[in-house]
């Protein structure tokens, strides 16, 4: 069993077409009488310039709410309408589609109609400096707030040490000084005497008193002490232990003394510095007399003041000095600061709409910043600086969903925040538990955000399939639609859109062909002829780019012509590696041939995206077939070059050639299928209909025509299903051919499901009409097969038997031989096992009859 | 006294006569001393009478912050007392040095008045402190300088030290001695546009009660002529006063 060669298969193909009565040297290889062709009309649907009742895109009004979103804008209301935990939103579609332009739009007119959120401010805790305080205040009032506590302190620092200059104050100090002192003389003076009487002296020393024994108002020398009288001594040791019994007395009732004198002066001060103080206090406190929290933290202010008077009376001194050096503001006051978290800048009246465009933990939560002083960082709450949440704060927070997962432990932080209702403001280190310092704990503010999130679709439905919280917090999604039906009522929307971008962009207005040619190119956009893209960036960039065209043609509108020329212009820019591609295939770098026939070799179809651009180009697909037991190998797969969704195709083009062909006896078969000069993964099913009509060609040994390209998937019975792409895999293979000269027998085949999609370009569309390049629309394999082979594919009888001739009969009538030749090579191995045992040949089984292709 | 100041006081040297550092004292020395371009001069005075008591075999020392009774030896003061001179030469040093001061430095034993009454002469100021350590008392409010003049030769000196050291400060002048009313006549006109004018109080013939009236100064300034003839005077005024004494002779 030999491969067979092109010679022979053409020379089977000739007898065949012998026996069905064709002239043997016909090539019906344009198929212009082909059914399947498609005339030039349906592969291109113009906008009907009749539906549009306008002359220039100045005449339309604008449309407002994006384009055809009905579905979005219903999900985008009951997100934000519905003021219950969890109803958050997620706004879903591919990129380019306005969803943000379109959402901040919404919300913004939503927003401006809203009250505006209180202020939040950090103020000191008193008693636990480490958790700072929020204050709610009423829209405004945080800055109030901040200017009336800066007024409070300076207003201290200027009253307090004035206050204790005065005559007044002096007065009340030094009488308290005076009655103390005169007490504790009266009790030295009175111990001094006592001990006096006794002729002993009350001495002070360095470091305290003595006593010692006198004579004649001195004090006694040592020899004169040693010439006294031992009961002389005796009495005078007794008496001054108990003198200094007294004196100890003495001293320690000084000191209480002199405690209460500090006792005192500190009372004294305090009522001076109340007096001052409370005055101001209580101003305050009748000024947000309407806020408890507000007059709470006034109250632990002056109890504050009142306890560190001495820092405002000598403020230079409480400074720190470190080698001389300031180090820099007095701490003390900074502590009556007020930190207006949120409410400084806030300009646009009613509820704020703000977007993240960096979307970080500290940039969404807020962060404790810390200040270096020699070498220490420090930190307190004035230092606490607000988030996107704590800006967005009774509003609504617009935030990439894509950005936000990407940033480290920010979707966990938003989480929190969103299901605890509150804004925790900690560094990640605190947070996480990786430092050990002590840093601030700040009072959580309660949160009442809408978040709304943007992403592509399959960011949410992995987050809804992987996160169990996300159901719970982001109850809301708006689905953007990608593409809507090409109708009159939506392509005279779409006019509309047109002139509303031109307006806004300040372009040139539209013609009517204009706009029709823009809708035109939406559709092709979108793949399909009936159905429109919604893709605003690329819509804005092509008015842009036409506006530019226009300009310099001196036109005072966009045309057709400009239009054309933009969307020309594009695909040049961005088409350098298209022309590598065809360049190496017209140099025969990449081997493709457009005309003559090969046997178990086809032109597929390739796209290939280089950022937003597409383009396709012929791939050459060849199969081999030989004696084995049923597998057809995918080589694209066994070097892992093939995509999941490949090798099903292939698996599912093996299931349909067992099932066709060899049903009822083993499927003989080892094929191999190959997209040749392939060095990247090949993925996707367009091309199994290709793949089939070689391995076809390979076991049937009938060539296939070169001249042809053919794209689309096949299932298990033989139909052929639509492929995405089909426009620029078309226009792929017609720039080949056109290169090469279009011969008139060149064409793709394509998947009839597909024919609603084509919007091909015009030199296609005129090169058809011409008759010199031909698009045809397959159903079947069957159908392919004949445009491929031109042979007949052959439909079974009853008994499913092919005609003779036809392309499925070579098939069937090679994997039956297969089959047979299979057999025999079995029976002929267990007779030489037989021999090799030392056993009798069996008898002789019946030769098998020649094989008749007639029947399975 | 003389209508009008002359342009400073005639100073040669100012004298810190201590029995322990006293920074406050001199703080006040130093600056005295800097602002009338005077050597600075520290004595620091072993008491005589201490080193006794020290002596004799049934005296202790009772802290004056704790209370404790402990044994007190000469051994222990004369040590305590050298350490305390050395401290005393060290922060003289270091107040000279920052002030460009000349200096010098000596020890004595005997006792403080005597040894700072011998210390003063003509063109020279004596400053003295306390004698004796008190408790710890509260931070002294802002008082006036205090000037204690007795119609003496030394008056004029010891009213324009007190103005060089009051400033733009409040001063008080109490005039002792004979004809008060006349002197305080010329007091006033001498003072005549220079200023915040002080207050005048009269204190004739009764020096050492209206002394003790300025025990709440800021720093007392006393014509040395008044102390000279009373010994008892000046000791029960240093025992009296919290701040610090400038004797102007």
């Amino acid at each position: 069993v030999a491969t067979r060669g092109l010679d022979l298969a053409q020379a089977r193909r000739r007898e065949q077409r012998l026996t069905l009565g064709l002239a043997p040297d016909e090539q019906t290889e344009n198929n212009m009488d082909s059914p399947l062709r498609l005339p030039a009309q349906a592969l291109y649907r113009p906008t009907s310039l009749g539906g549009l009742q306008f002359d220039s895109s100045t005449e339309l009004e604008d449309l407002s709410g994006g384009f055809g979103q009905q579905r979005a804008r219903e999900a985008v209301e009951v997100g934000v309408g519905v003021r219950r935990q969890g109803y958050n939103l997620f706004v879903l579609g591919p990129a380019g589609l306005g969803k943000r332009t379109l959402v901040r739009e919404m919300l913004e007119a939503r927003a401006a109609g809203e009250a505006p959120p209180p202020d939040w401010c950090y103020v000191n805790n008193f008693a636990q400096p480490h958790r700072p305080r929020a204050l709610r205040l009423p829209p405004g009032r945080g800055a109030e707030l901040r200017r009336d506590m800066e007024q409070f302190v300076d207003e201290l620092r200027a009253t307090i040490p004035a206050m204790f200059e005065s005559e007044e104050y002096r007065s009340r100090a030094e009488q308290i000084d005076a009655q103390v002192s005169e007490q504790q003389e009266k009790i030295f003076v009175g111990l001094g005497q006592e001990s006096a009487r006794d002729n002993i002296a009350l001495l002070h020393t360095p470091a305290g008193f003595s006593l010692a024994p006198m004579r004649s108002g001195e004090v006694m020398a040592p020899e004169e002490y040693e010439k006294l009288s031992e009961p002389e001594r005796e009495r005078i040791q007794t008496r001054m232990g108990e003198l200094q019994e007294k004196l100890q007395k003495a001293i320690r009732e000084a000191q209480r003394l002199q405690k209460e004198k500090r006792a005192r002066i500190k009372q004294l001060n305090r009522e001076m510095t109340l007096f001052a103080v409370g005055a101001l206090t209580e101003e305050l406190k009748t000024r947000y007399g309407e806020l408890p929290e507000v007059r709470t933290y006034l109250d632990q202010v002056q109890a504050d003041v009142l306890e560190n008077i001495e820092e405002f009376r000598r403020p230079e001194e409480a400074q720190t000095n470190i080698l001389g050096l300031p180090m820099g503001e007095p701490p003390s006051f900074r502590r009556y600061e007020v930190n207006v978290l949120v409410g400084d800048e806030r300009k646009v009246p009613g509820a704020p709409v703000v977007a993240e465009e960096y979307p970080t933990y500290p940039n969404l939560l807020g962060r404790i910043e810390h200040v270096a002083r020699f070498g220490t960082l420090m930190t307190d709450f004035a230092l606490i600086k607000p988030g996107a949440l704590h800006r967005a704060n009774g509003g609504y927070l617009l935030v990439d969903a894509y950005k936000l997962l990407t940033q480290p432990y920010a979707w966990e932080g938003l989480k929190r925040a969103l299901s605890t209702g509150e804004i925790r403001t900690e560094s990640l280190g605190q947070a996480w538990g990786l430092i050990s310092t002590v840093a601030l704990e700040p009072e959580p503010i309660p949160l009442q955000s809408k978040v709304v999130l943007f992403g592509e679709r399959l960011v949410y439905y992995l987050l809804l399939a992987y996160d169990p919280e996300f159901g719970e917090l982001f109850k809301v999604s708006a689905d953007f639609e990608d593409e809507l039906p090409r109708d009159a009522e939506h392509e005279m929307l779409y006019a509309r859109l047109v002139a509303t971008l031109a307006r806004r962009e300040q372009l040139l207005p539209l013609s009517r062909d204009g706009v029709a040619r823009v809708i035109e190119q939406a559709a092709r956009w979108s793949g399909d002829a009936e159905r429109m893209s919604t893709q605003l960036e690329g819509l804005q960039d092509l008015l842009r780019e036409a506006d530019y065209l226009a300009r310099n043609a001196g036109a005072a509108m966009i045309g057709a012509a400009q239009v054309q020329q933009a969307v020309d212009s594009r695909a040049r820019r961005s088409g350098r590696v298209r022309e590598k591609i065809h360049e190496a295939i017209l140099r025969g770098e990449l081997l493709i041939e457009t005309d003559g026939e090969r046997v178990g070799r086809v032109n597929g179809l390739s796209v290939s995206f280089v950022g937003d651009y597409a383009f396709g180009f012929p791939t050459r697909i060849t199969a081999n077939a030989r004696l084995g037991d049923g597998e057809v190998m995918d080589i694209q797969r066994e070097v892992e070059l093939g995509g999941p969704i490949h090798s099903k195709g292939v698996m599912i083009l093996s299931s349909f050639l067992a099932s066709r062909y060899s049903s009822d006896r083993p499927h003989s078969l080892h094929a191999s299928l190959v997209f040749e000069q392939t060095y990247g993964e090949v993925e996707g099913d367009s091309a199994s209909v290709a793949e089939l009509c070689a391995l076809l060609s390979a076991i049937g040994a009938f060539p296939l025509r070169q001249s042809l390209a053919v794209t689309g998937s096949v299932n298990q019975h033989g139909q052929v299903q639509p492929i995405g792409g089909v426009n620029e895999k078309i226009e792929g293979f017609f720039d080949i051919c056109r290169a090469r000269g279009l011969t008139g027998t060149q064409g793709v085949i394509v998947p009839a499901a597909n024919a609603k999609h084509l919007m091909l370009r015009r030199d296609v569309v005129d090169a058809v009409a011409e008759g010199r390049f031909h698009v045809y629309a397959v159903s079947t394999i069957d159908d392919a097969l004949g445009l491929l082979s031109g042979l007949p594919a052959g439909e079974p009888d009853d008994e499913g038997a092919y005609p003779e001739g036809s392309a499925n009969f070579h098939v069937a009538a090679r994997l039956l031989e297969l089959a047979l030749v299979r057999q025999a090579y079995a029976q002929m191995s267990i007779k030489i096992k037989r021999v090799r045992a030392g056993k009798k040949p069996e008898p002789k089984p019946p030769q098998p009859k020649k094989p008749d292709p007639k029947k399975r | 006294m003389t209508a009008t100041l002359p342009a400073g006081p005639r100073l040669e040297r100012v004298t810190l006569a201590v029995r322990q550092p006293a920074p406050d004292l001199l703080r006040a020395a130093a600056d005295l001393a800097r602002d009338l371009q005077a050597e600075l001069a520290a004595l620091f005075v072993e008491d005589r009478t201490l080193l006794r008591v020290a002596a004799l075999p049934i005296t202790r020392e009772i802290g004056l912050m704790s209370g404790v009774s402990r044994a007190f030896e000469v051994p222990d003061l004369e040590r305590m007392l050298r350490r305390q001179a050395e401290l005393l030469r060290e922060q003289v040093a270091a107040a000279a040095h920052a002030g460009r001061l000349a200096w010098s430095f000596e020890v004595r034993r005997g006792d403080l008045l005597e040894q700072a009454m011998a210390s003063l002469a003509p063109e020279r100021a004596v400053v003295l402190g306390h004698r004796t350590p008190r408790p710890p008392a509260a931070a002294r409010e802002p008082a006036p300088v205090t000037a204690v003049l007795d119609a003496a030769d030394a008056e004029l000196r010891a009213l324009q030290v007190a103005l060089r050291l009051a400033g733009d400060q409040p001063l008080t002048v109490l005039l002792t001695g004979a004809e008060p009313e006349a002197r305080r006549a010329q007091v006033e006109h001498a003072f005549a546009g220079r200023g915040p004018r002080p207050r005048i109080e009269l204190a004739p013939g009764a020096a050492l009660p209206r002394l003790a009236l300025a025990r709440r100064a800021r720093i007392v300034v006393v014509s040395g002529t008044i102390l000279r003839a009373d010994r008892g005077a000046l000791a029960a005024l240093i025992d009296a006063i919290t701040a610090p004494l400038i004797l102007v002779d």
